[in-house]
């Protein structure tokens, strides 16, 4: 008995994982292969978002909110470069501009697109930390979107933009939700290398001593503001490649995805996975997508609450994370 | 010591340099030249500017006035993250190690390439490792190179930071009280380490309250109180003046 | 009072030092020039849209003003950001509602039931740990908690018979204000009569004081619970109240319950931010699933009528509002200025070790700073729901702008509160006089980033706070 207990306690990191991974796996299969795509896909995308927000949040240490933003400025940017022009918009709402082009050659302009807008929010934020960075990136998100929904000639305001090519490559074009799935996979993939690649460089203990104490390691020689901002353009960049990915994957895109408080949620995908962990992230994705999706399964749960019943609950898991485990399921770092 | 050696060139000369706190006059107006061999003491009550002194030099806190020569170039505002091109490291009075890393890296952090681009996905180099190992294995916490740094002893914490400064290698060293709170094991070691450092030629600056080990240490000392010098010299000639005597005792 | 500087880290070490000269200094003064300008340009061309304006701003800012605050007295006392609070805001707002809608909706048992426990824990623990320590020496340990508990419970279940039967909140609150104003009474004529009655020595007159006391308090509570029931307009008022000590309450169980233990061994202001975020969603979604996502009507308590002035036009209520900022302001200024609670809590806000090494139960004051605070974030909800449509999110907002208000005012200062607020609502409602109305959070924002950059001890910051 004593000695299970402590295996457990020692083991708790891999048996939360094989409990999260398992439970997540027989619960999508037992729902159907349909079901497990398309949950598969967008828990993918929300683990590409959480895995670039975890290196500002879990690896620099500043709690940012101003990542829907970013995942929305790319999926705006994708949204109106691939607008097809042969589908005729209602009569009653504004024409924009359609350019058609098509979805992987609209990406790479996305992820720069927003890699400037973060590097210029970047040189206002980086002055600021803790819960002042909070509040303040918060305000980024309240911009932004007001951007999507003040903008006319471009975003179509809160009509939104449902002409969103799906990504296709010569005649292959994935319109099979498995065939996206694929793509979601081999982003997620190279997202996860990229990270590995970034986290465990010196770059990235850089960003981790820069987490713990800005002043001193400016002492050893280090420029914390350029490290800060690097870090924050490339978390950036990949909240845009998840957000380009969203919107190819719902092929229609509206203001109100990108409502502020939706922020809180992919943060909460960093808290809850484990801060400083990439793997967490993915684990953390895995159970804010099953969350919403199972909501729907619970017996005795009215209809219509489901969404609110998932707030509620990620609030308590936040609560009781802080209160017994502030670095997360798997975290390497304690807030 | 002999007065060739206090008069080789300083590596490290201040002129005129203040900082103010409010109305509170931290360092006032402070022209110190640092000889560039051997270990140079400063002490002083407390709130005597000691501590901000160093602040002042490492770019730390920032100048209100003055100038700070070092490495023969002239400044004004000294920026903390070129204090290691100018030659100069230091350690911090509370220790300021990277809490929720490993001792291996709070040493290999110190290593790496300094701008952004080549460390992005620069991978740690063998002879970083090395000097790396080298470093743990001198202050003794190659054993404890796995673990966080915030669960160390509070001596281990002080060697750690001590072998981080001396994994920079600079030419000049600022150690602030480094031997408060230690056992007196632990205080041989530290004693050690800077002793060696000293005679492989580099400057060392330290802060300390205990007369006796600025008297076994120091070839130079400096006397501040209240943000301005009392005395300068050699120890046992300063430490005997009598108004050095007096700012102590009426402390 | 500089504690809130760690959060922003100093920019470029060693600049000029803050002068009109300086870079800084004329980037300022260009841009208060340039405000001034923009300010008059509109009043020449449009002078009643400009009346209008102001007085929108005025508006906006009685809010804000009330936010700030609040924040200002659980910010400066406890030094983290809470969010937890915009949730207090929306509840206290919808306690109201829940007493106005009730045809919409039944009544659950189990909510009724979750609202009286609540209060019964929170009253429990405050006789427990405030009231009881006093009559330690004069009450035997059991019976006092026995007494106590009995007491918390009944009130607790009064609590939820009073929330399961909505539409008879006058009856069932009158017995309630009747006995208040019996002890009211009590406690006056005791405190200013009895001294001078018992100079006389007299036995007789003594009981004839206290009879004469008891039928007062008789008479005047009960007068005071009929009227209670029998006036339909007094219903708004009261569920308005009990609103506010509702939030009150659960500020108090939730300090007790999260927010006690994670002080303790926070690291970072972070934890306590993330912690109070869960909170806060938890909370807004609670009450989303009771009440439903949509936008809610209260009635307007003193009518629809516009008054006009300076060109413009403003409900009444607008006008009740601009002054409800100043009460509450008089209040906690009072209250932390020439109280010894206020002496301790500006104590605990210096440093709380200490306040705890000199006798200061810190607990219990940071406690019944949470309870006030949260209180006017309840108030400030209840104003915000009878001047406009309720939404569960309405308090997320107007908190951040709150926290904005009380930042460019100057952290940790009360008149600063007041003076961001008046200040906020003027700028986000003059700056989108040429743009349009959705832009007012985001100028709401880029304002608090200017300040933050340029200014970061707000606009009364001390000579201490802008070096």
């Amino acid at each position: 008995m004593n000695q299970s207990a402590r295996f457990l306690r020692e083991n708790i990191e891999m048996v939360l994982t094989i409990v999260i991974i398992g439970g997540a796996i027989a619960f999508m299969l037992s729902q159907g292969v349909r079901f497990t795509i398309v949950t598969g896909t967008i828990i993918g995308i929300y683990a590409i978002l959480g895995i670039g927000l975890n290196l500002v949040i879990g690896y620099t240490g500043l709690l940012s909110v101003a990542h829907i933003g970013f995942f929305g400025v790319g999926a705006y940017t994708v949204a109106v470069l691939t607008t097809d022009p042969n589908i005729e918009p209602p009569k009653s709402i504004d024409v924009i501009p359609a350019i058609g082009m098509p979805w992987f050659a609209a990406l790479p302009i996305a992820i720069v697109l927003t890699g400037i807008v973060a590097l210029l929010a970047g040189f206002v934020f980086n002055r600021f930390r803790d819960d002042v960075f909070a509040l303040t990136t918060f305000g980024f998100a309240l911009i932004a979107l007001g951007v999507f929904r003040n903008w006319l000639p471009v975003t179509r305001g809160p009509f939104g933009i449902r002409e969103i090519a799906k990504p296709s490559i010569g005649i292959w074009d994935f319109n099979e939700p498995w065939e996206y799935l694929v793509i979601v996979m081999f982003f997620l993939v190279v997202v996860l290398i990229i990270c590995w690649l970034i986290v465990h460089s010196s770059f990235g203990r850089v960003l981790t001593a820069i987490r713990e104490d800005e002043q001193a390691i400016e002492v050893f020689g280090y420029k914390a503001t350029y490290y800060k901002l690097v870090g924050w353009v490339i978390s950036a960049m990949i909240a845009a490649l998840a957000g380009a990915l969203m919107a190819g994957l719902i092929e229609f895109i509206e203001p109100t995805s990108y409502v502020p408080l939706e922020s809180i949620l992919i943060v909460s995908i960093v808290i809850i996975g484990g801060l400083a962990s990439l793997w967490g992230s993915v684990l953390g994705a895995t159970v804010f997508v099953l969350l919403e999706e199972g909501m729907r399964f619970v017996p005795g749960l009215p209809v219509g609450i489901e969404g609110q019943a998932r707030w509620a609950i990620l609030g308590l898991l936040l609560i009781v994370l802080m209160l017994f485990r502030p670095q997360g399921l798997v975290g390497r770092y304690k807030l | 010591m002999t007065t060739s050696e206090t008069q080789a060139p300083s590596a490290l000369q201040t002129d005129k340099v203040s900082k103010h706190f409010g109305a509170v006059r931290a360092v006032d107006e402070l022209s110190i030249a640092i000889p560039s061999t051997g270990m140079t003491s400063i002490v002083g009550p407390n709130g005597s500017g000691k501590s901000t002194l160093v602040n002042l030099l490492s770019g730390t806190l920032p100048l209100d006035g003055g100038l700070v020569i070092i490495d023969g170039k002239g400044l004004r505002v000294v920026h903390a993250f070129e204090t290691p091109d100018h030659g100069l490291t230091r350690t911090f009075q509370e220790v300021r190690l990277f809490d929720q890393i490993t001792v291996w890296d709070n040493i290999m952090v110190v290593l790496t390439s300094r701008p952004w681009l080549p460390a992005l996905f620069e991978r740690a180099k063998p002879d970083y490792k090395q000097k790396a190992e080298e470093i743990l294995k001198k202050v003794g916490m190659w054993e404890k190179r796995g673990a966080l740094a915030q669960n160390l002893s509070y001596g281990q914490r002080k060697l750690l930071e001590i072998g981080r400064a001396m994994a920079m290698e600079v030419k000049v060293y600022l150690f602030d009280e480094p031997f408060a709170g230690l056992f007196p094991q632990m205080l041989e070691r530290v004693k050690d380490l800077m002793k060696e450092m000293r005679d492989q030629g580099h400057t060392i600056v330290f802060i300390e309250h205990n007369m006796d080990i600025v008297r076994e240490l120091s070839d130079h000392i400096f006397v501040l109180d209240s943000g301005t010098l009392l005395a300068e010299g050699e120890v046992e000639d300063v430490l005997n003046r009598p108004e050095v005597i007096e700012a102590y005792l009426g402390d | 009072m500089l504690k809130h500087l760690k959060s922003i880290t100093p920019t470029s070490g060693g600049v000029a030092p803050n002068g009109v000269t300086s870079p800084k200094g004329i980037a300022v003064s260009g841009g208060v020039a340039i405000a001034i300008g923009l300010l008059a340009l509109m009043l020449v061309l449009d002078p009643d849209r400009f009346g209008q304006t102001f007085l929108n701003g005025m508006t906006s800012a009685s809010i804000y003003g009330i936010m700030a605050i609040g924040f200002t007295l659980q910010y400066s006392t406890v030094w983290y950001f809470d969010l937890s609070y915009a949730a207090m805001s929306t509840t206290a707002a919808y306690t109201v509602l829940h007493f106005h809608s009730s045809s919409t909706r039944d009544p659950s048992l189990v909510f009724s039931s979750v609202v009286g426990l609540l209060i019964a824990v929170a009253l429990a623990w405050t006789l427990y740990t405030w009231v009881y320590p006093r009559l330690r020496h004069r009450l035997p340990r059991k019976p006092a908690l026995v007494i106590g508990g009995a007491f918390a419970a009944g009130i607790g279940i009064y609590t939820g018979i009073l929330f399961a039967n909505p539409e008879e909140l006058n009856l069932y609150i009158s017995p309630l204000i009747g006995v208040l104003a019996a002890g009211a009474v009590i406690a006056l004529l005791s405190g200013l009569l009895r001294p001078r009655v018992s100079d006389l020595n007299s036995t007789a007159l003594n009981y004839l004081f206290v009879l004469f006391t008891a039928a007062a308090a008789i008479v005047l509570g009960a007068l005071a619970g009929w009227i209670i029931s029998a006036s339909p307009q007094a219903n708004l008022t009261l569920s308005a109240a009990l609103g506010i000590v509702v939030v009150g309450c659960i500020s108090l169980v939730l300090y007790r319950g999260i927010f006690f233990y994670l002080r303790r061994r926070a690291r970072s202001p972070m934890i306590m931010l993330v912690a109070s975020l869960g909170v806060m969603i938890t909370l807004i979604a609670l009450v989303v699933i009771i009440f439903t996502a949509q936008a809610h009507d209260l009635p307007d308590p003193l009518g629809t009528d516009p008054i006009n002035m300076l060109g413009g036009s403003v409900k009444g209520f607008r006008i009740f509002m601009w002054g409800a900022v100043i009460g509450v302001f008089a209040i906690v200024a009072l209250l932390v200025n020439k109280t010894k609670w206020g002496k301790m809590v500006r104590a605990i806000s210096d440093d709380e070790e200490v306040a705890m090494v000199v006798g200061i139960n810190t607990s219990v004051v940071i406690a019944s700073v949470f309870f006030l605070g949260s209180a006017i974030f309840g108030f400030s909800g209840v104003l915000m729901g009878l001047d406009t449509a309720i939404r569960p999110t309405m308090g997320f907002i107007a908190l951040l702008k709150g926290w904005i208000a009380a930042t460019i005012g100057g952290l940790g200062n009360l008149r600063g509160a007041i003076v961001g607020a008046l200040f906020l609502g003027m700028v986000e409602n003059f700056g989108v006089w040429w743009i349009a109305s959705d832009w007012k959070d985001a100028v709401a924002f880029i304002v608090l980033i200017l300040f933050l950059l340029f200014r970061p001890g707000g606009i009364l910051a001390s000579k201490q706070d802008r070096t």
